[in-house]
């Protein structure tokens, strides 16, 4: 089934690059159940440390989906960006899921670092920084895709630019004012809270 | 705030930064002018710009490459107890000096001999891995005869207090990742003196028949004397599990970061390794030393694909003081096809004396002033297979594709007809995982409507027509319940953050955690059960036990590190055992082995499928699964030993679940249905038109009369579905039939006046075509015949054919008469989709790209085709369009709540629907205006009437009893 689904993929990546644009928006919700499937499979059946399972299933899809060769280059950073931003809701769904479900013994709220593999980095709440970004997006579109790409789909600089059609210089400077407007808008929450 | 302040505070923000730190405050100052609101906000965002330096950085999936030599600590990493001052039989622990992926390392004192000594001992993960502890032994056995100078030498090889450790060599200095950091300028000399000894190293090794497979900075070690020392020969095998290692690696997280940017092509490809996959691996770190810097540092899926298909760049190119030989020697080392690179270390050493020798002539001439040689770039690389090596990773990571097994007999069918099952559950929802009580009286089984496991309840049913009993109410997870041997328990398996036994009794009771740690345990003597154990991670294994746990024993521990031993059943002469298994997240055919495990058997059940479910006839004869050789799951049987494979069950349903009566005559398995139905809702309430099962596309005809709708086409597993048929059905009487005989279409419009149909098809190229047909007439269709792609045709109120045609990689609106005539292009820019036209032919809806904002997504419009501005119908991809006769305009969206149908209705008069600023999605409920109307799902008006029609799709479970010839 499996087969079935990553060739159906293949044929849309291939209408794609025929030109067809509606396969990409095709291609959303194929996108979206793989790698909600990939996570969903690994939820029940990992012992511990199943974000960090999960996180690597959809590497591995990216793997997969990113088929590499039938497209160039530029459409599969827009590939990416798609995938960028089903990331940002599976990880914001598992997020919020494990937190409703931790809820009780003490509501803890599900950090960055536990959607990330590797070294620790300033923590925040990955369910708080999805809602800062939908504010985000309110006061300024471009940046909140730009945070999507870059930490969602951890497209450089370059590809972001790429997809979003303006220069990389443009991204760095949204990438910049973007992250300390999430930093603030992380810490007001917090204080919120508190 | 209002968008011109924003664009103020962004520039002011950007133009402060990038200011001197001193000026910074008078810059900011000067820009704001006296607002002293815009310079609160400019600081504020400024003040946590400072903090945000590395906030988001690595990204949430993380795929970038981790730069150092040691692996991110892991749980078993910062578990670890201290060990200083503690005696290690005759080695006395002194300090610890490094942790990672692959264990603590201290540094002793061996009190024997009284030399320092370096402890590895291994993370208790692997350690419990008994297969692969026992490979790391051999493997360490061999590697500690390798006496080289420049591999790190092996000492000794024990145990303390359960845990593995290996005494080596103690070296002072640092990885040569750490000493490649230090450097400064680098030559070719320096290239060659630091790979002379690995090259040797490693051709001692390959000669003994050793593949270090994790060849890379961090293993290699240059001492403070300056001696170049490789480490873990041997250790690298047991990470990896085995040869085939890139499911296992790519998958696992703390290997990527480490080891993916120094894997060859065929170690990604999971292809079995000989010494030149070091080869590869040896270039790579060769280039690191030469440039600094990684060859490929990208990000994964990128990275894949480099290590893949993108030749290597000469290092001259980054560090222009290499020679050309340099160069040549390093991409020979990492030629993409084996056969291309050097065949043996000891050829690279030989190579890189010369170099070294070479670059001491150049040196001299330098110095003389005799000339300067540049180093020319140029390549040698073959490029790829493309084709070959996307086969091969699709292959590789689909993991039941890995393996093919043919038929061992004939297959034949046994094909019970559902005519002859017999419902046992009626739930409205569903219900799975069937269990029989050893005497076939109760029936226990899992009401939720995941088949493998989720959340629900377990009941118990006192056949044949005893009412269900809940017996559980904690809405955990459950799995495979089994009943013990008197028939008075439910041992069941709970799946919350472990997997753990329960069991309940079932006249009721408390249920009670049996224990941890083990799934789809079953009874199979008075005393002793059959279940699947976690040894570490996914890794789970196939063991039998006493009922206390004791006497535990290995029936099969999967090879790979993902590998699933799930669902188990012991055959009734209790020699064999059937085994679902899964790797990698993904199920594999069954297999048969031999109970007291010695060996890991074979496949058996339908090959190339996944197999979900086992059971055993009574008398032992007979095989059962279900499987989905084909794309549905259905119930099989096949001769034990050897023999026969039957189909058990087929046609639309799916079966799943095994529970034998214990007389062999019956089983009962869970049928599942997937429908989507028509329903058409009327007066009299609603009810379903469509009985083909599953239905998609409904439309009325334009005098309402008549609906239609598609069915898909079922394709053969691992194919696309390549169109759908039409059907059409008369409300007045029901009778519904196919409309274009044989025809599978991907899209339809019926004219204005119901006579013909344009409908689009593919070829077998797969390329599309528009086609006409008249309705009624049964003449044949004809093609519209083009060079281009064509498709999503919509007959305008003016009977011309508006469609969108793919020119130079791009999609656009056209239009032509009905006999093909008179094409036109309808819009200069490109479209994505086209969904509606109105019925004056003077307004198309289109899904686009605005042109002006840059933006990447697309909008539905409503545009003049005669020029002029165009009008949002969604901020995002929707399907919208005029009902015949042009009274209502229909927004079909995808929404994170899920479909919906909005008809708005056209002011008499008008030809465009009052829309919302911004597209539809913005507006709020109620806000639609008077007439508006909106469905969940997917829903078409009947022209003229307040009928209309919807899909409604479900699945369903329950539990059937199936004859068995």
């Amino acid at each position: 089934m499996e087969d079935a689904l990553g060739h159906e993929i293949t044929q849309l990546l291939q209408a794609w690059r025929r030109g067809d644009q509606g396969a990409l928006d095709k291609l959303t919700p194929q996108v979206y159940r793989e790698l909600h499937l990939a996570a969903r499979r690994c939820m029940g059946r990992e012992r511990d440390g199943h974000t960090l399972q999960t996180t690597a299933l959809i590497n591995e899809l990216y793997v997969r989906l990113a088929d590499l060769q039938l497209i160039d280059w530029q459409n599969r950073a827009h590939f990416f960006a798609l995938c960028a931003r089903q990331m940002r809701r599976i990880l914001t769904d598992l997020a919020r899921a494990r937190r409703s479900h931790k809820r009780g013994e003490g509501a803890q709220a599900v950090l960055l670092d536990e959607a990330q593999v590797v070294s620790p980095q300033p923590t925040a709440d990955l369910v708080a920084l999805d809602d800062a970004l939908n504010q985000l997006a309110k006061v300024d579109h471009r940046k909140s895709q730009v945070v999507v790409m870059r930490f969602f789909g951890g497209l450089s600089v370059e590809e972001t630019a790429e997809v979003l059609k303006v220069s990389p210089d443009t991204v760095a400077r949204d990438w910049r004012l973007a992250k300390a407007w999430l930093m603030r808008a992380l810490s007001e929450n917090k204080s919120d809270e508190a | 705030m209002k968008p011109e302040r924003w664009s103020k505070v962004e520039s002011i923000f950007h133009k402060a930064l990038e200011a001197d730190e001193s000026r910074r405050g008078s810059v900011i100052e000067e820009s704001c002018a006296g607002d002293e609101a815009l310079r609160r906000e400019v600081e504020s965002l400024l003040a946590h710009h400072r903090e945000s330096a590395s906030f988001i950085e690595r990204p949430a999936f993380a795929g970038q490459v981790n730069t150092g030599g040691v692996r991110p600590v892991t749980a078993a990493a910062t578990t670890r107890p201290d060990l200083r001052g503690v005696s290690v039989g005759h080695y006395r622990i002194l300090e610890e000096i490094g942790f990672g992926g692959m264990g603590v390392v201290y540094k002793a004192e061996d009190s024997r001999l009284g030399r320092l000594v370096a402890l590895k001992f291994l993370p208790e993960h692997m350690a419990a891995d008994s297969v692969a502890l026992e490979r790391f032994r051999r493997e360490a056995r061999s590697a500690s005869s390798l006496n080289h100078p420049n591999i790190c030498t092996i000492y000794d090889f024990d145990l303390f207090e359960g845990q593995e450790f290996i005494a080596m060599e103690y070296l002072d200095g640092q990885t040569l990742a750490m000493y490649i950091a230090g450097l400064r300028e680098v030559g070719t000399e320096l290239v060659a003196k630091l790979g002379m000894p690995i090259a040797e190293a490693l051709a001692a090794a390959h000669s003994k028949g050793l593949i270090h497979r994790d060849i890379k900075p961090g293993n290699i070690f240059v001492t403070q004397s300056g001696l170049v020392k490789v480490l873990d020969f041997g250790v690298a095998k047991l990470v990896q599990g085995s040869d085939k290692i890139a499911v296992t690696t790519l998958t696992d997280t703390n290997a990527i970061t480490g080891t993916l940017p120094y894997m060859s092509p065929e170690q990604l490809r999971g292809e079995n390794l000989d010494s030149r996959s070091d080869i590869y691996a040896f270039g790579i770190v060769l280039y690191e030393i030469a440039t600094g810097q990684r060859l490929y540092s990208s990000s994964l899926p990128r990275l894949v694909d480099e290590i893949l298909n993108r030749p290597a760049s000469p290092p001259s190119s980054v560090n222009g003081n290499l020679s050309a030989k340099a160069d040549d020697i390093i991409l020979k080392c990492l030629a993409k096809d084996p056969e291309d690179r050097y065949q043996t270390a000891k050829e690279i050493a030989a190579d890189l004396r010369h170099l070294s020798l070479r670059a001491d002539l150049l040196r001299l001439q330098r110095e003389s002033g005799t000339g300067k040689t540049r180093a020319v770039a140029k390549t040698k690389v073959k490029p790829a297979n493309r084709l070959a090596i996307y086969a091969a990773l699709i292959a590789l990571i689909a993991a039941a594709a890995l393996t093919v097994y043919l038929f061992r007999s004939q297959s034949s069918s046994l094909r019970v007809n559902p005519a002859e099952w017999t419902p046992i559950t009626d739930f409205s929802d569903s219900v799975v995982s069937p269990a029989l009580s050893p005497d076939g009286r109760i029936l226990a089984f899992v009401r939720g409507d995941d088949p493998f496991f989720g959340k629900g309840e377990i009941y118990a049913k006192l056949l044949p027509d005893g009412e269900p009993v809940r017996l559980t109410h904690d809405g955990v997870a459950k799995m495979s319940p089994h009943f013990s041997l008197d028939g008075s328990r439910i041992y069941y398996t709970e799946v919350s953050n472990n997997w753990e036994t329960w069991m309940v009794p079932v006249l009721g009771g408390e249920p009670r955690l049996i224990l941890g740690n083990a799934e789809g345990l079953s009874w199979i003597g008075e005393h002793s059960i059959l279940f699947s154990e976690t040894k570490t991670g996914l890794h789970m294994a196939l063991e039998t036990a006493n009922e206390d746990r004791t006497g535990v024993r290995d029936i099969y521990v999967p090879p790979r590190e993902r590998g699933m031993a799930h669902r188990s059943a012991l055959s009734p002469d209790r020699k064999s055992v059937l085994l679902t298994e899964m790797d990698n997240g993904g199920w594999l055919p069954c297999r048969l082995l031999p109970f007291d495990g010695s060996s890991v058997g074979q496949r058996v059940g339908p090959p190339e499928a996944e197999c979900v479910d086992v059971a055993w006839s009574p008398d032992g004869k007979w095989m059962y699964f279900s499987a989905n050789p084909g794309g549905r799951f259905h119930i099989w049987r096949e001769r034990y030993p050897a023999g026969e494979l039957q189909q058990v069950t087929s046609g639309a349903t799916e079966e799943e679940g095994i529970a034998i009566a214990p007389d062999g005559a019956s089983l009962i398995t869970a049928v599942g249905t997937a429908q989507s139905a028509v329903m058409l809702h009327d007066a009299r309430g609603e009810r379903q038109i469509s009985s083909e099962g599953y239905a998609e596309s409904a439309t009325f005809s334009p005098d309402g009369k008549k609906v239609f709708y598609s069915v898909p086409e079922r394709a053969p597993a691992g194919q696309t579905v390549k169109g759908e048929q039409l059907y059409r059905v008369d409300l007045a009487t029901g009778q519904s039939e196919r409309v274009l005989a044989g025809a599978l279409i991907t899209g339809y419009s019926i004219s204005p006046d119901g006579q013909k149909i344009v409908y689009s098809s593919l070829d077998k190229n797969e390329h599309s075509h528009l086609w006409r047909a008249d309705l009624d007439l049964h003449s044949s269709p004809q093609q519209f015949m083009s060079p281009s792609d064509e498709d999503s045709p919509q007959f305008g109120a003016d009977g011309l054919v508006y469609f969108r045609a793919a020119e130079g990689g791009k999609n656009f609106l056209y239009r032509m008469n009905q006999d093909g005539s008179g094409r036109s292009k309808m819009l200069q820019e490109s479209i994505n989709e086209v969904s509606g036209i109105s019925p004056d032919g003077k307004w198309a809806v289109v899904s686009a790209r605005p042109a002006k904002t840059g933006s990447l997504d697309f909008r539905t419009v409503i545009v003049p085709l005669e020029g002029g501005d165009p009008v949002t119908v969604c901020a995002t991809v929707c399907y919208a369009g005029w009902t015949y006769g042009g009274n209502q305009f229909a927004v079909y969206l995808i929404q994170n709540a899920g479909q919906k149908t909005v008809f708005l209705p056209i002011p008499p008069g008008k030809v465009l629907p009052a829309l919302p600023e911004g597209g539809i999605e913005r507006a709020k409920p109620g806000s639609l205006g008077k007439g508006a109307k909106v469905f969940d799902g997917v829903a078409a008006l009947r022209p003229h009437g307040g009928e209309y029609v919807s899909l409604r799709d479900s699945v369903h479970r329950n539990l059937y009893r199936i004859p068995l010839k």
